[in-house]
This record gives C-alpha cells, structure tokens and sequence, in this order.
C-alpha cells in the first residue's frame, strides 16, 4: 500500500522576490508501507527539499503531498502527520536539546502527552532498538558522531513512527558512524517494518535500498532497484554522482576490454567474478 | 575543555546529590540569608562546622570546595583592605596620616571574610552536588505557581534546557574558529581596545553565522519532534520530596534559627556580641 | 628535516575531575617532501598533535620543532609564532566555517595581510591562491563568500591559508560533508597542491580509502600514542595491525586479500584501487597474451 503520495510537486525557495530557486520541479511519487528507499542527488540537486515535504516542515508550491491520506497543508493534522512521519537530520550536534540521555529522548512523547509510564517503556525501548541502553543517564557531549546520531534516532523513534526519513543523516559521520546508523536504520526496517527513505549522497548506502531514486535539478530522473540503476552509469556519471567503488572498479575493468559485469555490486560477486578470469 | 553542561558538578554517590534539587535550592536560600544575619564568632564556627560537615556526607573532596574561593580571593582581600582603613569606630590601634585602623575594623573585616566565604562555599555546594538539568527542573518546578498568571514557565524551562545543551557547543566552536584564526595569522589578545574588538571580528561572524545555522536545524528538529503538539505535557520526570529533604529541612531551618536567637535573643553590642560574650566573660572569669 | 617531535605529551583539564590525557609521549619526524595521512578514532589525540605543529597549544612535556623555530614548556624564549604559521597553513574541519569577510578576495587576503606583506604582494598571492584551487579570480572576486556553493566556499577557505604560502600543509577532514563530486575536487586539488603549492602535506582523515589515493606514509594515531608508521606501499603487508586497532583496512586491500586467498596473488602491493585497477589489468593481459602465443604455437 502506499503511504507516501506526491503528485506534481513544485517548490520554489524565495517565491516573491527575484531570487527564485525552483528546488523541486514536478515530483510524482509514490512510496510502500515497509519499504526500504534511497534517494541519492549531488548538493542542491532538491533531495533536502523532498524530505522537509514528507513531514510538513515545508509547504508545497503547487502540488499535493499525502500521508497516510492526510494532506501535510491541512493544519488539523500537521501533528499527525509529524507523528507518523519521523525525520533525524545532517548534524548530530544540533538535533538534542536536553544534556540528559534520557531527557532528551523523553522530550517527543512529551510534547505528545503521553502518560508517564509509557514515556519510560517508551525511552528504553528506543534507546535498546540503537543499541544505546547504557548510556540513559549520560550527557552526549563527549560521545561519537555515530552515538550522537542514533540518539537522534531513538529520540524520533519515541514518538513511534512508521515512516523514518534520513535526511543525509551519516553525511558528517565517519566510516564507523556511518556503519552504525546504517545497521540500526536495517534492523528497524526489518523487525519494526518501519518504512525508511535514507537521503544521501553516498552511493554504498543505496546498496541496502530495495529501491534507489535518482533526483537531478528537482526532478526524479531514474527511480529502480539499486542494481539497475548502477547499470545505466554513465547517466549516473552524468549528473555528478559516481557509482559505488566496487561498481566501479568493475565498470572500468570492463572498459579495459576484461568480461565482467557492470552491474557487480558486493565485494564478493567481484572477487568470484576475478577468479574466473585470473 | 571542560563540559559547562556539567557546570561544577562534581559526580559521586551522596544523599546531599539525591536530594530533591527543588529543596537544595531553598535550602541554599535560606543559608544565604541566614549568613547576613550572623554576628558572632562562635556562630559563625557552627556554620563553619555545618559546611564541612555536608562536604564530607556529600564525598566531595574539600580542596575542590576550597577552589571556588580561589576565584573571589581578590574580592576579598580588596573588601578587607578597604574596610580596614576606612572603619572608623572603635578603638585606634593605628594612626597614620588620615588612615585609622581600630579593633572594631579589624573585627570587621575578619567578619567580612569570613562571611563571603562562606557564602561561596556553600552556594557552590549547590552547583557541584546538583547537574544544572536537575536544576533547570527545580526552577521550572518553583516557577510553576506564575504559570497561572500566564507566563510561559515551560518555554522559560527549554530555553534553559537548549541553553545548558548548546552552551558548550558554541564554547567549543570558538575555540576552533579561534585557532583557525590564529593559523592564519590574526592576533587576537593584542593590541589596544579598539584594536581587539577589530580583531575579534574573524570570530565573532563566523560564530553568529554558525548560531544561526544551528538555530535553524535545532528549529526543525524540534517541529519534527511534535513539539507545540498539545497543550496537555506530560513529564517523564517528576520531582517528589523525600525523608531527606525533610531532615535537610529541620537542620538547614536549625541552623538559621539558631542564627536569628544567637543574633536577637543573646546578641548584644560591642566586638564581642551574642554567644561570643558569654564566652569572652566565662574565659575571664576563668583566667580572673 | 621539517618537523621533529620529541617526548611529547599533553593533558586537557589538569588538575580538575575531568583530566584527560590526550597524547602520551609521541615522537615523530615529518621530513621535507612527506606525504603523510593520518587516520585514528575520534579522541584518539590526532587532532591535539596537528594543533602543536602549528604552535596553538603549547606543548606540556616535550618539545616540537618545525623548521628552525623550536616550542617547548619553557616561558623563555618566545617562539616566532607567525614566521611558524607563515611557514605551517592548517586548513581545520569545515575551513569554510571561517569565512567572514565581505568579498573572497578580502577573506583570501586575510593570512597574507596578518603577515605584514604589501598591497602588491597581497594581490598576487590572493590571485595564484584562487587560480591554485580552481577557481576564476575574475569572476569571484568580488562575490560575497555566503553565496558560494558548499564546495566552493571550502575552497575558497583553502585558498586563504594557500596565500600565505606555506611550506607544509596540513588539513584536517578536508572532504567531510561534501557531496561525490565536491569530495573528488578537493581530493585532486590536494594532489595539485602538493605539486605546486606546499611541498610537505599531512592529511588527517577517517576514511582510509581516501589516503590510499595520494599519501606516502600513513600514520595511526591510537589511544593517545603514534600506534602505528609505514610507507603506504607496504600497508598490504601490516594490515593486520590496523584491524587489530578497529580501523578499516582499504578496500582494495579487502578485495586484493580476498584473491589471495583463493591463490591469485599480485607481484606488486596493493594498497588503493588504481593499484588493484592495474594489477587486474597486467594480469589479465598477461594471462591472454601467454595464451594467444600458445594457440599461435599449437597451431604451428
């Protein structure tokens, strides 16, 4: 079933003066309830706009944004949208706004008005489902990229959405940060069944994606699974992306004049594929 | 770098750190008071021994306590001096030009001292035994009552809150554009007035840029965290006063009863006052 | 030799509750012309040791000499801290976060200017500076820094340490945050850099994948202490070590490794992709070649 529905989507930043920028130009889009969605795109390319859609922070220009049937302009359901729709940011720093593990995580149900009981059930259950149980009563202040982000997301997950978008959430993070948030953002799709639309610029991340949308200048240009879309590279090269390094190591393989697929994506298909040619 | 979110607070197992924050506050109110009503010497030993008594119950080592008047030692001595030599009744002990030092001065001074010391020490009790989120509770907790005269105690309490959460943040990032600064050649801490504040403009534009930036995504991050969703909060933490606090209680109000007493009941005039003379005459009687 | 460092140890927070040891006794010499890379974990001192080269803190216990200026504990005598800076530029994380002035040309001008140099040189360093990282001195000169793109503003940022024209150069993350493309500009412009600009270059970064791509000599900061010191090209033989220390090994290692042990093994070490590129490529030839000239053989 989809849950997500844009059609005909436009935004322009700076509407009323001269500077307009049209960061999105006619987006139709449609996204599965359990789905596992990369959206890749080179800065500015309108991926963040996306996101701030999905969950009303931002207003379409012209167009509709739907969730779960409910319209993001309609003010009545803004909060039942926000509360389905959960979005952790770029910076890990600026997302926390309590010194407390604990407080912070506690602030979402909070605003909701949850009673206090479940607010505790629900600060341990999120903060176990990132792996982060036993820092409930540290501070963040000296803890890791990658901590501090999957703090970010147990803080949404209290608020218990179905829907989690990372709006280029491991872009700051190093290899190791990343690596954790990405296992946590699997582990969620996979147990919770919580759809999740990871916005990024690395294209490794896409790998983990059932489906992988391209965006270009505000419009989806290729929208397929991950393996497909690496497959038509050269569009990919095109608007300045680049395909996984491994992907890539085969494409020029091949372009060398050695038979082997452009379409490898994993480190052991290459390695198999080589042992038959070596 | 030390983490400002923590203030001075000092981590250890103590009841005085289980305490109630709401109380402590109350507590170290009235402690405050009470020190501007205290005459006597021997009171202000009592006091003295109160002090070093919580200290110990709150496993605080007492050469960190000591280090918060390392700050004000300035102040201090500066008080002193100046009510030294301008203290003009009681006896003269000294005379020099129009400077006059009496016994009555020198009384006053020692006083004076011993007062903002211990004023110092004990409200920093405060800081190093309670986190400043407990505190932040505690006053948004105090604070409640003003709520019925609509004013906005919960926004007060996360404007508190971010701030305690951000300050070492933007610390941090000052010290970084600083150094960067400083790499490329720019002297901060030289130069006249005019020519520091000059100076300082490498940092302080970065900075505010980057106060803004975060300002902007903490925005978002609270809108997408439901806040402003209802009217009916709830809290996850609820503050509950405890057997401790009331034994806190019937020793803090102890002391500063015994403070009022020794000061109107027994106190009286002259350099020795309240219980001090009794004292001063049974020593006499004794050496008499 | 460029920069020698001996004995040295430093402490954050001395004497307060939260002490924290962030270098133990580091010794390490960067000569003329290195290339170096450094990776180890966030708090694993790397960023206090760059921060000394540069004479922004002052070491606690042992000594750091770059060039002929010396920096030690002692009070006495003071070192020449911007004929240092002059000769060391530290491009820090997200450089373009110090961006303030009103023009790019002013904020490249910045460094130059604190080195006391004329209007003229000024110029001429501020335009071979931006021409340096790529970008049209004409057409950006004037240009408010806050406008730019995320990966023009760092560059612009570099081009303000460039223009001081140091001899060594360090930068701290200097692709983190950017997008495919933005990171593959700087990373070539690193190169550049190194070949035009500043003859010395210390790298510091998490991704070891991006230092195999141009660094002589990798160095691993662990735990406080240099755990680690090799020549990149024999990184294929000590990757044991860096798994040991939870780092990543690069993933042409992972891959080189991974034939290895179904018996393909390469003449040549392997330590980045365009190595592995290579040697697939040799190999292959080789292999179809030999077999070409067989055919041809049997065929007589």
């Amino acid at each position: 079933m989809s849950i997500i529905k844009l059609s005909n989507v436009f935004y322009t930043y700076n509407k009323d003066t001269e500077e307009q920028v049209h960061a999105l130009q006619g987006i139709n889009l449609e996204i599965e309830e359990g789905s596992f969605v990369a959206l890749v795109g080179h800065n500015g390319s309108g991926k963040s706009t996306l996101a701030k859609l999905l969950n009303g922070l931002l207003l379409p220009t012209s167009g509709s944004v739907n969730i779960y049937d409910m319209d993001t302009t309609n003010p009545s359901t803004i909060y039942e949208i926000r509360k389905n729709v959960g979005m952790v940011f770029q910076n890990p720093d600026n997302q926390m706004i309590a010194s407390i593990v604990e407080d912070d995580i506690a602030f979402g149900p909070e605003n909701l008005g949850v009673p206090r009981e479940e607010i505790i059930e629900r600060v341990d259950w999120a903060l176990s489902k990132v792996g982060m149980l036993e820092h409930k009563k540290g501070t963040p202040f000296k803890m890791s990229g990658g901590q501090k982000q999957r703090l970010a997301i147990a803080g949404v997950l209290a608020i218990k959405p179905r829907v989690l978008v990372l709006d280029e959430s491991t872009a700051m993070l190093d290899p190791q940060g990343r690596r954790e948030v990405l296992s946590v953002v699997k582990q969620l799709n996979q147990d919770e069944k919580i759809t999740i639309i990871n916005i990024t610029h690395y294209m490794d991340e896409a790998l983990d994606a059932d489906r992988l949308i391209v965006m270009n200048e505000g419009k989806i240009i290729d929208d397929d699974t991950p393996k497909n879309v690496f497959s038509r590279y050269a569009q990919l090269e095109a608007v300045k992306l680049a395909t996984p390094p491994v992907t890539g190591l085969a494409i020029k393989l091949n372009q060398a004049g050695i038979p082997i697929d452009t379409n490898i994506t994993t480190q052991s298909e290459l390695v198999e594929k080589l042992c038959q040619l070596l | 770098m030390r983490d400002i979110s923590f203030g001075q607070y000092y981590p250890s197992e103590s009841v005085i750190h289980r305490m109630d924050p709401r109380a402590k506050i109350i507590f170290s109110l009235l402690y405050m008071i009470g020190m501007f009503f205290i005459v006597s010497y021997t009171m202000y030993l009592v006091t003295f021994i109160f002090l070093m008594t919580v200290i110990l119950i709150a496993k605080i080592p007492p050469k960190i306590v000591f280090r918060s008047i390392k700050a004000i030692v300035f102040i201090l001595i500066f008080t002193a001096i100046i009510n030294l030599l301008f203290y003009n009744e009681g006896k003269v002990l000294v005379e020099w030009w129009k400077i006059r030092i009496t016994d009555a001065g020198i009384n006053f001074s020692v006083k004076m001292i011993f007062r903002l010391t211990m004023l110092v020490m004990g409200t920093s009790l405060l800081t190093y035994t309670t986190t400043p989120t407990a505190l932040t509770d505690a006053i948004e907790s105090l604070l409640k009552p003003l709520s019925y005269i609509k004013v906005p105690v919960h926004d007060i309490a996360i404007i508190m809150s971010i701030a305690l959460r951000f300050i070492p943040g933007l610390i941090e990032e000052t010290d970084k554009i600083m150094m960067a600064q400083k790499a490329r050649g720019a002297s901060i801490d030289t130069g006249n007035f005019i020519q520091k504040v000059k100076a300082m403009l490498p940092v302080l534009i970065p900075l505010f840029v980057s106060a803004f930036r975060r300002a902007d995504e903490l925005a978002d991050a609270l809108d997408a965290r439901c806040y402003n969703a209802t009217d009916h909060r709830t809290k996850m933490k609820v503050l509950k006063y405890s057997g401790k606090d009331l034994v806190g209680a019937i020793v803090v109000v102890a002391l500063f009863v015994g403070i009022l007493l020794d000061k109107y009941l027994i106190g009286g005039s002259g350099l020795w006052v309240g219980i001090d003379r009794y004292i001063a005459d049974g020593i006499r009687n004794l050496v008499g | 030799m460029s920069i020698v460092v001996k004995n040295l140890s430093f402490t954050y927070g001395v004497g307060t509750a939260f002490a924290k040891k962030a270098l133990d006794d580091i010794n390490l010499t960067i000569n003329d012309g290195d290339f170096v890379g450094i990776i180890g974990h966030t708090g694993s001192g790397k960023s206090t040791f760059i921060q000394h080269i540069n004479g922004l803190i002052k070491p606690q216990e042992g000594s750091v000499e770059v060039f002929d200026i010396s920096l030690t504990p002692a009070k006495k005598p003071k070192p020449d801290l911007r004929k240092l800076r002059s000769s060391v530029g530290m491009v820090f994380q997200y450089p373009e976060y110090q961006l303030f002035e009103e023009t790019v040309y002013k904020d490249v001008a910045f460094g130059p200017k604190n080195l006391g140099l004329s209007a003229e040189e000024i110029e001429e360093r501020v335009k071979e500076a931006i021409g340096l990282v790529g970008l049209d001195y004409d057409a950006i000169k004037d240009r408010a820094p806050f406008e730019l793109s995320g990966g023009q503003k760092r560059r612009v940022a570099i081009a303000g340490i460039i223009a001081m024209r140091p001899k060594v150069l360090i930068l701290d993350e200097p692709s983190a945050g950017l997008d495919p493309y933005g990171k593959e500009q700087i990373l070539n412009l690193i190169v550049k850099l190194k070949e035009q600009c500043s003859p010395t270059i210390i790298v510091i970064s998490h991704d070891i994948d991006e230092i195999t791509r141009f660094a002589s000599r990798i160095v691993v900061f662990n735990d406080s202490h240099v755990a680690y010191d090799v020549p990149m090209t024999e990184l294929f033989e000590h990757q044991a070590e860096l798994v040991e220390m939870g780092l990543d090994i690069p993933q042409a290692v992972k891959i080189a490794k991974a034939l290895e042990q179904k018996g393909i093994v390469f003449d040549q070490p392997i330590v980045s992709l365009s190595d592995l590129y290579k040697a697939i490529v040799d190999r292959y030839n080789s292999i179809h070649v030999d077999k070409n000239a067989f055919d041809e053989e049997e065929n007589h």
